[in-house]
Order: structure tokens, then sequence, then C-alpha cells
């Protein structure tokens, strides 16, 4: 080969190391190549003599650390946010979501009624939202004000003070059909808004206790 | 009694230098790639050293090669990676020689520099450890705390690697 005959140096690795060291022969500084090389062993004694931790870069390797350990922190803190998130919305939903059992949205009011008074079929074996009002008899048993809620605003109009009322009040409602054998349950709400003045309230309750007094 | 301090603080250094220069610039050279720049910042790192306190600091050789590595990216941030001068000392170096040789060794180096500038850090650092410094895979595997067949299979990737970007700037097996 050559001096500076490339041909070779990417088929064979001797051709290749024999390029690399006569450049990095000539890239090194002179003074430095002046220096002589200790041996392996002792290179070794002295390097476990020293207090180093490693000969590469050292800020190289906390910055990977360092990476690696932000990123860990934040994937805990997303799975931290996200489990708080998902038991804060459960439990909203239980707190303040009425319980309506099965297919209640099935019974809806604003639905045609065209064959309401006819016995009505069953759209499958598992529909129980069919309410049958002729043929088959249905048990119906019904408890009133399970849940009362309460709203007091007052408004203060050109008449005076009016006070409005609102009230919800949850009906449940059991339904047995006797031909399928199975029982459904639903909640019914009932709203109810009165507006009210204020200084008519007040009378009404003065007389009540007036008549109380009385009796 | 200063004067004495003074003295054995600078004999340690000058052992320091002789006992570390060498890989400390192998290691500077494997960051930025360029010998001179690599040799600045060595010096510099010294002189710096000569001018610190002698009980301030623990290692020596750590903070010569932090002090230099950051010199490299000051120099790095501030100067134009286009302006270089290492062409220029190619042609200074083979003055006495065959101009034709010179022009082929300054073909060879520069497509080589290149090439090992496209190559990671560490492929770099494995490739200066074995050619620049000649070290054996056992005493890398010392230095870098790792293997030695970790150390191989880490030199032949470089190689390969190396080979794929001698391969862009125009240096194949056919090549004449």
């Amino acid at each position: 080969m050559k001096p500076f005959d490339t041909s070779g140096m990417l088929e064979n690795n001797d051709e290749l190391e024999s390029v690399l060291r006569d450049y990095f022969q000539q890239e090194m500084p002179p003074e430095l190549l002046e220096i002589p090389e200790v041996s392996d062993e002792e290179y070794e004694k002295r390097f476990m003599q020293m207090p180093r931790p490693d000969i590469s870069s050292p800020d190289r390797f906390e910055k990977r650390q360092h990476r690696q350990f932000t990123i860990s922190l934040l994937i805990v803190g997303l799975c931290v946010c996200l489990m708080i998130g998902f038991s804060v919305s459960r439990f909203l939903k239980t707190d303040h979501v009425p319980v309506v059992n099965n297919s209640i949205n099935q019974l809806k009011p604003n639905q045609p009624t065209e064959n309401a008074s006819d016995s009505k079929n069953l759209e499958s074996a598992e529909s129980v939202a069919v309410i049958d009002q002729g043929d088959t008899p249905l048990e119906v048993s019904d408890q009133k004000n399970v849940h009362e809620s309460i709203d007091l605003t007052l408004y203060n109009t050109e008449h005076g003070p009016i006070e409005q009322r609102t009230e919800i009040s949850w009906t449940n409602i059991t339904f047995q059909n006797h031909k399928t054998g199975t029982n459904m349950e639903m909640s019914m709400p009932e709203l109810t808004i009165d507006f009210v003045p204020v200084s008519k309230a007040r009378l009404s309750l003065i007389n009540e206790e007036e008549n109380g007094n009385e009796q | 009694m200063p004067n004495k301090q003074a003295h054995e603080w600078s004999a340690e250094i000058e052992a320091v230098y002789l006992r570390e220069g060498r890989e400390i610039w192998a290691l500077l050279y494997a960051q930025c790639s360029d010998s001179d720049r690599a040799y600045d910042a060595l010096q510099e790192a010294f002189v710096r050293l000569q001018n610190q306190e002698v009980k301030s600091i623990r290692n020596i050789r750590a903070w010569v090669l932090t002090v230099a590595q950051n010199w490299l990216r000051d120099v790095a941030r501030r100067q134009n990676h286009a302006a270089r001068s290492a062409d220029f000392l190619d042609n200074i170096v083979g003055q006495n020689s065959d101009p034709l040789d010179d022009l082929n060794k300054k073909e060879r180096n520069s497509q080589i520099r290149q090439s090992l500038r496209q190559l990671r850090d560490e492929d770099r650092e494995v490739l200066v450890l074995r050619y620049a410094l000649g070290w054996s895979s056992k005493r890398m595997s010392v230095a870098l705390g790792t293997s030695t067949s970790a150390i191989d299979m880490r030199l032949s990737r470089a190689r390969k690697r190396l080979c794929e970007e001698l391969q862009k700037v125009g240096i194949d097996h056919e090549t004449v």
C-alpha cells in the first residue's frame, strides 16, 4: 500500500487502523507526543487510587442522570394527577347525580302515545321499559319524597321583594311484570318553583301563628 | 514558606500535565474534533490551574478536564465553525516533503476529519483513545468503567460508522 493510498481501506480493519493511527499521530500536538505512556498495570493502579468516578466527561453523565430523574418525576406526577382526577370525578358523580336504575331513559314522557291505550308488546325479551296498561297486569308501588332539595332566591322587583322557592322531590317507582317476572325501578323527579312575595309570606306566617295561639 | 508551597504546587501541576496531558487532550479532541482547539483548551485549563489556590482543588485531573471542556464550549459558541485553520496547518506540516504527498495527505486528513465530526461523541471517544493514545481494550474498560467486550463492541460499531461516513466523503475501496 502506498503511503496515502486509500484503496482497500474500508475492506480491511488493519488498513483502516493504520490510517487512523497515522492520522491521529499528525493531529496530536508534538509536545504531547513526547510524553511517555505508562503501562496498563501502572495506569490501572493509579486509576484505582484516584478519587474519580469516571474518565469520560463527568457532566455528561450527571446531565443524563438528572434528565432521567426529571422524566421519572414527571411521569410519577402525571400518574398521581390522573389518579386524583379520576377519584374526584367518581366521587362527584356518586354524590350529585341521582341514581337511576335500569333503562329509565327509555321512558320518555314526550314520546308519541299513539298505542298507549292498547296492550303493548315487549320489543325484546330483555326489554322491560314498556308499561303495559292493557292485558298484562303490572304492579306499581311508589314511595314519594325520597330526596328533597330546596333552594331559596330573593329578588327585588317593582312590587317589592319576591322569594323564589325551588323544590325537587324524587319518587321511586317499582314495576313488576308478572309475565316476565322482572322488577324495574325508576326515579321520577318533580320540580316545583314558587314565587312568593316576602311580605305576604310573613303575613301568612303571622296569621298561622295567631291562629295557633288562639287554639 | 509560601514560596515553598507555590513551588510544590507548580511541581504537582507539572506532574499532572505529564501524567494526564495526553489523555485529557484525547478526550477534548473527541469532543471538538479539532486538534489545535483541544490543545488550546488543555493549555488554558492548566494556566488557570496555576492561579488557583492549592487546597481549593481536590481532584486536579477532573478540575482541568471540566475547565477545558467549558472553555471549548465557550469558544464554540463565540466562533464560527466555518473559520478553521487546520487546512493551513496541514500545509505547514509537510513543507519539506513531496508536494504531491502533501496534497494527498491534506486531502485524506480533511476527509477523515470531516467523517469523524459526523460521529457521535461516544464513538469518537473510543476511536481517539484507541488510535491516538494506543490504549488497549482492557485499559479503556478500566477508564470508561465498562467491560472489555463492551469496549470491543463500541469500537467495532464506531469503525463501521466511520467507514460509512468515509464512503460519503468519497473514500471507498475503489478509490486509488
